[in-house]
């Protein structure tokens, strides 16, 4: 993936009147349906922080989680596999494919898959990998990426899958979703009863049952993991939990921040291939275990992030994300634990621009079901990038003035009186809009409040000279 | 195969938790997470099961579970129709009811032409959760996985004792000691649904668009 600017990118997004219209009803309305469906419970913020303490216990053993995951796996007789790179990773599911003679692969929605990027790498070998989640095949047929975590193809108008159904498919132009659907379905069907091979990521995994957790509103989650007679989950080695309950709590928060559902219709439980006097399910069962970059970010700074559960609740909250859409992120993860993730994963230096493209709201945090605080990450990770950048003498010596200035009453009060009088001349209504030299990087984009005409040391004073004031509340 | 070692990653791992700061607590309390402790489970079930999409009918008994199901069958102008082969609640009555007249009943589909144009399938269920309203089937040699995905119209028999309150409670019926839960467990809220084009809903997308719950009081 190459990195790119996201600036750019995203002031052409935000020209985009199509896409703006189709991201601002997609975004509030699963944000409205969070909040509601949020409501409904008895103590949602202690269910969040509940949530929070799972995830974050489960990663504080993840050793020894992921080696009983393995040990309950290979009992079950399905077989493990360890991958330190997306290379390795791809690399054995292609040797899969191989050994077991597979050529048509069905998959269901993996963001996995997608950072790896799998289908490439299948299709590079000869296979013909089909993605099945409705709004994934349409991106696919395409050849888009996914624009959104949980709804692939929330920047895409019905006129436009219709036209593209129209050509891919051959089938009437309609613009009735139940028809385009119907249409998708009669091929989709026939790919699974045709597979040789299925592939998902992985939700949650469960340690002490050694049950892979897989959610899907379709029902091709069931086709991809029970159909075929190979199947393969590929696995971010962060998604483990410990306990059934563990799960349970998730699975409450996971559908009801997601989509603003209580349950996704399915929720899928894997636990080895199938099993003996059994009539269907797969007959071999692998699961891949990804690192890809998740050990290093586990012994760093940052490994809150490794909690997310991918519900993309974040995404449809940012007031960035709800403007600009997935794509101009240029990343399998966009809005604000992408802001994170990407440079984690993929490069800090060259993704530096994206912890900066956030006005840290905070309405991530609140929208989080475990309670990633993602405006406090973002900062830590830009303090981390500006050691570097403002490491010069010139830097140095700039900070050092500014805190000459502040650190004496006097100098203070005699720079803002400065400040004051120079602002005021460039005001009006109480806002600057156009500021020369170095404060032109700021008005260019955003306005910059005038000052108070009574400054807040003078008032303070007043109110404390003031017999008629009351003592501030403790 | 490619990839590396168990032992490599897992050092990984142990190395970045050495090194770095991820801690939590030593005990989570998963109880206060319960949304349903108590009250009338088949009401809690219903409703939520409704408002999911699911249709909900009641039957006192088996013989009215048969009748029921048999009405169904003929509502959806079925011709082939998939039991699974069971034991499960009134399963014997329906299979009785079905019977004679000109519908194809098949516990054992003998190919796949017969699994896929299948109109109705009908199973039994393991459990039935009263906070999300959801089904929950577990599959065995006597209850495939094919059976309620398949075919268009999915018809589920629920005994009234079958539905537990919490998914807290069905995560408890997993725990170390208890039967094992076998290859694969589903977990049914409402018919296969998408909001992929332009947020408008689409039932029957992939799995069943209709699905009928028969609660049997006896």
């Amino acid at each position: 993936m190459k990195p790119g600017r996201f600036g750019e990118q995203a002031s052409a997004a935000v020209q985009d009147q199509v896409l703006l219209r189709a991201l601002d009803r997609a975004t509030r309305r699963q944000h409205d349906g969070r909040k509601e469906l949020l409501a409904e419970l008895p103590d949602a913020l202690g269910m969040r922080t509940l949530a929070s303490e799972i995830r974050e216990r489960a990663l504080s053993r993840l050793d020894v989680l992921l080696a009983q995951l393995a040990d309950n796996i290979e009992h079950a007789g399905g077989s493990v596999h360890w991958a330190a790179t997306p290379e390795q990773a791809r690399q054995i599911v292609v040797d899969i494919a191989g050994q077991a003679g597979a050529k048509l692969i069905v998959k269901s929605k993996s963001m996995l898959s997608e950072e790896i990027e799998l289908n490439d790498a299948l299709a590079a070998a000869g296979l013909e990998p089909v993605e099945t989640d409705l709004g994934e095949y349409i991106v696919q047929l395409a050849g888009q990426k996914p624009s959104h975590i949980v709804g692939p193809a929330v920047h895409l108008t019905t006129g436009q899958i219709a036209r593209l159904l129209q050509e891919k498919l051959g089938i009437d132009y309609t613009e009735d979703p139940t028809a385009l659907t119907r249409a998708a379905r009669a091929v989709l069907r026939e790919k699974f009863r045709a597979a040789d091979m299925g592939i998902s990521g992985v939700n949650l995994a469960v340690a002490e049952t050694g049950a892979l957790c897989t959610v899907t509103n379709e029902g091709n989650g069931r086709f991809v993991t029970s159909r075929p007679p190979v199947y393969v989950a590929v696995m971010g080695m962060e998604k483990v939990v410990e306990s059934m309950a563990d799960l349970a709590v998730l699975l409450k928060l996971l559908a009801r921040s997601a989509t603003g559902q209580r349950s996704t219709v399915y929720t899928n439980l894997t636990m080895g291939p199938r099993g003996a006097g059994e009539t269907d399910g797969p007959r071999e069962f692998h699961l891949v275990i990804v690192d890809a970059g998740r050990s290093e970010i586990l012994g760093g700074p940052f490994w809150q992030v490794l909690k997310c559960i991918r519900c993309g609740a974040c995404l449809n909250a940012c007031p960035v994300y709800r403007k600009v859409g997935g794509h101009a992120y240029q990343s399998v993860y966009p809005g604000p634990i992408g802001k994170l993730l990407t440079p984690l994963l993929d490069s800090l230096r060259e993704r530096a621009e994206l912890p900066h493209a956030s006005s840290l709201c905070g309405a991530c945090f609140e929208a989080c079901p475990v309670r990633i605080d993602i405006p406090h990450l973002l900062i830590r990770m830009r303090r981390l990038l500006e050691d570097d950048r403002y490491s010069g003498h010139l830097a140095k010596m700039a900070v050092r003035m500014w805190a000459w200035m502040n650190t004496s009453q006097a100098r203070y009060a005699a720079s803002s009186w400065m400040g004051r009088h120079f602002l005021d001349a460039a005001a009006t209504d109480g806002w600057c809009r156009d500021l020369p030299l170095l404060a032109a990087n700021w008005t260019q984009y955003r306005d910059f409040p005038a000052m108070a005409e009574t400054p807040f040391h003078k008032l303070w004073n007043q109110l404390q000279s003031d017999d008629r004031s009351q003592p501030c509340p403790e | 195969m490619p990839g590396v070692s168990r032992q490599h990653i897992l050092g990984r791992v142990r190395d970045a938790l050495q090194r770095g700061k991820a801690a939590g607590p030593d005990r989570v309390d998963h109880n206060s997470a319960r949304i349903v402790a108590d009250g009338d489970f088949v009401r809690r079930f219903t409703a939520m099961a409704s408002d999911a999409g699911m249709q909900i009918h009641q039957a006192a008994d088996a013989s009215q579970a048969a009748r029921l199901v048999a009405d169904l069958v003929q509502q959806a102008g079925a011709h082939r129709v998939l039991i699974e082969p069971g034991p499960f609640v009134a399963r014997d009555s329906i299979a009785e009811a079905l019977t004679g007249g000109d519908i194809e009943l098949v516990d054992e589909p003998s190919n796949d032409e017969v699994l896929f144009s299948a109109d109705v399938g009908i199973t039994g269920v393991h459990a039935a959760i009263a906070e999300t309203g959801s089904l929950m089937l577990r599959a065995g040699p006597q209850a495939p996985r094919m059976i309620s995905l398949t075919p268009p119209v999915h018809v589920a028999l629920l005994a009234c004792g079958q539905i537990v309150g919490d998914l807290l409670d069905w995560a408890s019926s997993h725990a170390p000691g208890k039967q094992p839960a076998g290859t694969y467990e589903i977990l049914i809220t409402g018919p296969s649904k998408t909001a992929d084009i332009e947020l408008n809903l689409v039932t029957g997308v992939h799995g069943p668009g209709e699905v009928h719950v028969v609660i049997v009081r006896d």
